[in-house]
């Protein structure tokens, strides 16, 4: 007994050894850059570094919070906007792509194929994605304002990109259509895998096809749901390229999203150390939102 | 109703018409969704002429034209930036899978604090900021004079996707059973010989799987290698891409063909590989 718990005790040291001796390459990676600029990036925001004169670095302690919290009026827009734009694009992707699901999960030929073209907006670059819509929605040569035109909709060309209002919904319906294909393929993923014997049963228990959707295809696929909106959430609340690319925060600001500001702030006005304070408080921002879905998920599961 | 499944001729028929209509719908469906794409490649094969001229959404019939294609792999710098996007994603890639596949293993083995906190590290780090750490990162490159530098940029990429790609091969590992480990060991190889030779090859799915999804993110990559690579001669072709918009955006026949030529690899993938890329998709989203 004592010999073989020693003798286990050993060689799992021995395991362990070798374990981390297997992470080792890919830790240092991250500490070196990720933890490091990570940790760099928040001892920036509470000093005064500017790209301009790099040489002079003074502590200020909160004094950048406390001037974007107080003083800055544009973050709380450029917040709001972030957080609108997010929830938008992450509810009208869910519940397209839901109905999208659907349609994929019926017994129809060629299934593959179709998916494989839905999942086109997923797998291709924000640059791509960026230089097709602006062609598209070019207001003298792009289809859709040609199409609108030819079908006597509208008298003049939609300007997608210059005017506020329509600049936002614009970024918007981009956004959706870029996350719909992931939403889509992982709900038909969850549905796939519910077993087809409950629908059988259901069908012998005479229960009407909008039932079964309640009672078994939404209850299904509700976990899956929830956390590729999180998921999709945090990506895209932390993404800059989206709509930099579409309209560089314009016009006007008008599409300003916080990782765009911060970028901004640190490399057109090269103030470094605020930008970075911008990026400290949209971390806190999601830190409180993980916390509260964590508590509304415990709530929900109980 | 929905409860008469019988298959009388009539209920078959009507099966058929019900199957017809969701085909309907979903091409409808499809079409508005790859439309900017499908106007891409349409507007790349017009003549330069007719680019701007014509408003359908193909070049007619025996009009279809390839001069957009030569003219931006000829006569601009697109063609080295293409060079530069293949040399660095597969480079990326290839530091990425060889740190993350022994990382993943070894997470999936072993017990204790460092890698419990490993794990947690793991999923933690998918949450932040992206801007938090590229300023500092830029920063860095920058005072160490190695902006305008691919390594810098296949290091940057590689470090990226670490973290999705440990956790991701971690699971298939986790589904190997521990007795081929004892196996390989019994028959005389040592801890990093039995992962090597026998393990790995086992997890080859997962390996392909990991492998093709951190290709596309290189691939696609912008924000980065926007921020550090300023000389065209350098610069992979997301960020080539964004210079026409800018310097040439009457061109729109050339920035077409660009496009489609940076759309080509995740085309191919989805084509022949669209099994591995959904696996990745929904494992990420499921487990990650």
């Amino acid at each position: 007994m004592e010999k073989t718990r020693s003798k286990r005790v050993g060689s799992s040291s021995r395991d362990a050894r070798f374990g981390f001796f297997m992470i080792l390459p890919a830790l240092s990676l991250m500490v070196i850059l990720f933890l490091v600029p990570f940790a760099q990036g928040v001892l920036y925001s509470v000093t005064d570094y500017r790209l301009d004169r790099p040489d002079q670095i003074n502590f200020v302690g909160m004094s950048n919070f406390v001037k974007i919290l107080t003083q800055d009026k544009d973050f709380y827009t450029y917040i709001g906007f972030t957080l609108f734009y997010v929830f938008s694009i992450v509810i009208l992707g869910t519940a397209l792509g839901f109905g999208i699901a659907l349609l994929l999960n019926k017994a129809i030929p060629a299934r593959g194929f179709f998916r494989a073209l839905v999942l086109l907006p997923w797998v291709i670059s924000a640059s791509v994605m960026a230089t097709n819509w602006k062609w598209i929605l070019n207001d003298n040569y792009g289809i859709v304002n040609q199409a609108l035109q030819a079908l006597n909709l509208i008298d003049e060309p939609i300007l997608f990109f210059a005017r506020k209002t329509i600049a936002r919904i614009t970024v918007i319906g981009i956004g959706t259509w870029k996350l719909l294909p992931f939403m889509t393929v992982v709900m038909l993923a969850a549905m796939q895998a519910i077993p087809a014997d409950q629908y059988e049963a259901a069908s012998i228990d005479g229960v009407t096809r909008l039932q079964k959707l309640r009672y078994i295809t939404i209850p299904g696929i509700r976990n899956v749901v929830m956390m590729c909106m999180m998921l999709q959430f945090f990506w895209n609340c932390n993404n800059f390229e989206n709509v930099w690319l579409l309209t560089n925060g314009g016009p006007y600001y008008a599409t300003m999203t916080v990782p765009i500001y911060s970028y901004m702030k640190a490399f057109s006005s090269s103030n470094i150390s605020y930008g970075s304070a911008v990026s400290v408080i949209m971390m806190a921002v999601m830190i409180v939102f993980s916390i509260l879905q964590s508590r509304v998920e415990k709530r929900l599961n109980t | 109703m929905a409860a008469m499944t019988t298959t009388s001729p009539a209920g078959q028929s009507r099966k058929t018409i019900h199957v017809g209509f969701t085909v309907i719908a979903l091409l409808l469906i499809i079409f508005l969704v790859d439309l900017p794409l499908i106007a891409m490649v349409g507007t790349s094969v017009k003549t330069e002429e007719t680019v701007l001229t014509t408003n359908s959404l193909f070049p007619a019939l025996g009009q279809w034209s390839v001069e957009n294609y030569v003219g931006v792999l000829t006569r601009t710098i697109f063609g080295r930036n293409i060079i530069n996007s293949v040399i660095m994603s597969l480079s990326a890639t290839a530091i990425c899978v060889a740190f993350s596949a022994p990382a993943g293993f070894a997470l999936s083995r072993c017990s204790g604090p460092v890698f419990r906190f490993y794990a947690a590290l793991i999923l933690v780090i998918q949450m932040f900021p992206l801007m938090m750490m590229l300023i500092p990162t830029f920063v860095m490159f920058s005072r160490m004079g190695l902006a305008n530098n691919l390594v810098t940029v296949i290091l940057y990429n590689a470090q990226k996707n670490l973290a999705f790609n440990i956790l991701m091969i971690r699971s298939f590992f986790a589904s190997i059973p521990r007795e081929l480990d004892e196996a390989a060991k019994i028959d005389g190889a040592g801890n990093f010989g039995s992962f090597a030779r026998v393990i790995l090859p086992s997890a080859l799915p997962g390996i392909a799987t990991i492998a093709i999804i951190t290709f596309l993110n290189c691939w696609n990559e912008y924000t980065f290698s926007s921020l550090l690579l300023r000389k065209p001669e350098i610069q992979t072709f997301t960020v080539g891409l964004q210079n026409f918009v800018q310097e040439q955006s009457a061109n729109w026949g050339h920035l077409n063909a660009a496009s489609a030529i940076g759309v080509a690899p995740a085309f191919i993938f989805l084509i022949f590989a669209q099994r591995y890329l959904v696996e990745g998709m929904t494992a990420g989203a499921v487990k990650g």
